[in-house]
């Protein structure tokens, strides 16, 4: 196997520099990262191990934000307090991701920079208005975030240093229902997340493996009936050995359809 | 490259790659072949191990990561009183087949506690042989008494 270029930076200017010199990949969780390089999907020579980083797995309370530092992993956010005091909608949705043994390692913040159309995480984050956060300083509205199939707003040079969520978020009424072939470590055949305000006057519909990225619903937010069928509209799903087309648009109907629902029950 | 960390209780020094894996360094190098590989991708849970007391893909994790920390594997695991009572649990309850994923299995019984949910918790690790049940049925019954 050919020989790979390893740095382990010790501050983020440091390792913005590595990464903007190399070209390099991020080593976060890995849980991403080596299965590409064990199945040889990427020309990995350089990996930018950023563990050894001080200060970038808190999550705090910061300037009317949750901020969540870029290698809290799954399972630390899963169980922090002050992430299930104020957004629990992110905890229900890490429960149904990957196993016991990868949320252990990979991160949230790794999780959308991988950029799979299917990130799971994505969908609370799309849904609770969170910001990235890059290199200590820029932010990110994680609605543009997203740019392709694997594709971020990232520059080389770039890191995701944290997530951000504002406080007021935590007074939307959440919903998340994700479809899958088995319960844990497989990728959803699709999956919908939705926000509403407490007047239930503003809604966010965030849809999962169902577009080049995982998107928002903006029509299906503003029509005033039959959102689940606006939605279903709004995506292109494709034909691949886990669902059809066909198939994946009927299940956004119903999940967005039960997404509501239990909002409406919510708000009872 | 040198590192330093602690495999079932012993102190190791170990001179390689930073980005070898975790699970060749402890069967080539340290001669434990109770993790097993099965996928090599995360996915199928035969590999875990236990490093600082979580539960982690060894087929995941690079030494670089492990310097400084201590992994427990399914045959340190087998010398503690926990562990002891899982193993003889597991054969009790016929949850025992080819053996190929049982130290995966063993390795996350012994992580849990009694708030752990069973099925939650060993999600992330596949049988070929026994059909799932008797496997949960050992571990429910072990972690009645875990702490």
């Amino acid at each position: 196997m050919k020989k790979i270029e390893y740095f382990e930076p010790r501050s983020i200017e440091e390792a913005a520099q590595i990464l903007a010199d190399t070209r390099g990949f991020v080593l976060a969780g890995g849980t991403d990262l080596l299965v590409r390089m064990r199945r040889r999907l990427w020309d990995i020579r350089t990996i930018v191990n950023i563990k050894k980083i001080p200060a970038i797995a808190e999550i705090a309370v910061t300037d009317g934000h949750l901020s969540i530092g870029c290698l809290s992993t799954l399972s630390q956010i899963q169980s922090d307090a002050l992430v299930q005091k104020h957004f629990p909608l992110l905890p229900r949705v890490i429960a149904q991701m990957a196993s016991w043994q990868v949320r252990n390692i990979a991160t949230m913040a790794g999780n959308i920079c991988n950029a799979s159309p299917a990130a799971d995480t994505a969908l609370p984050l799309l849904c609770l208005d969170a910001e990235v956060v890059v290199n200590g300083s820029r932010s990110i509205p994680i609605a543009n975030f997203f740019t392709g199939p694997g594709k971020t707003a990232l520059s080389p040079g770039e890191l995701v240093t944290s997530i951000r969520i504002p406080l007021k978020a935590s007074a939307y009424k959440t919903s998340f229902h994700r479809l899958g072939i088995r319960q844990g470590l497989d990728i959803a055949i699709a999956a919908v997340c939705v926000s509403v305000s407490p007047d239930l006057k503003e809604f966010r519909i965030a849809l999962g493996s169902v577009a080049p990225i995982p998107m928002r619903a903006t029509r299906a937010e503003k029509a005033s009936s039959g959102k689940h069928e606006v939605a279903a509209t709004e995506c292109s799903p494709i034909d691949d050995f886990r669902a059809s087309k066909w198939y994946r648009t009927e299940m956004i109907k119903v999940l967005t359809k039960r997404c509501l629902d239990e909002i409406q029950l919510q708000s009872k | 490259m040198r590192f330093n960390f602690k495999v079932n209780d012993e102190k190791i020094e170990i001179d390689c790659e930073q980005t070898a894996r975790l699970i060749d360094v402890l069967r080539n190098r340290l001669g434990l072949v109770g993790v097993h590989e099965g996928c090599s991708t995360g996915e199928c849970g035969a590999c875990t191990v236990l490093v600082n007391g979580k539960v982690v893909p060894s087929c995941l994790v690079i030494i670089a990561d492990v310097d400084g920390k201590e992994v427990m594997t399914v045959e340190g695991i087998a010398r503690t009183e926990k562990g002891k009572e899982i193993v003889k649990t597991f054969a009790a309850h016929g949850a025992i087949q080819c053996g190929f994923c049982t130290p995966g299995y063993v390795s996350c019984a012994y992580a849990m506690t009694k708030d752990d949910d069973v099925v939650k918790s060993v999600e992330g690790n596949l049988c070929r042989c026994t059909g799932y049940k008797k496997i949960l049925e050992a571990i429910e019954k072990v972690s009645k008494w875990n702490t």
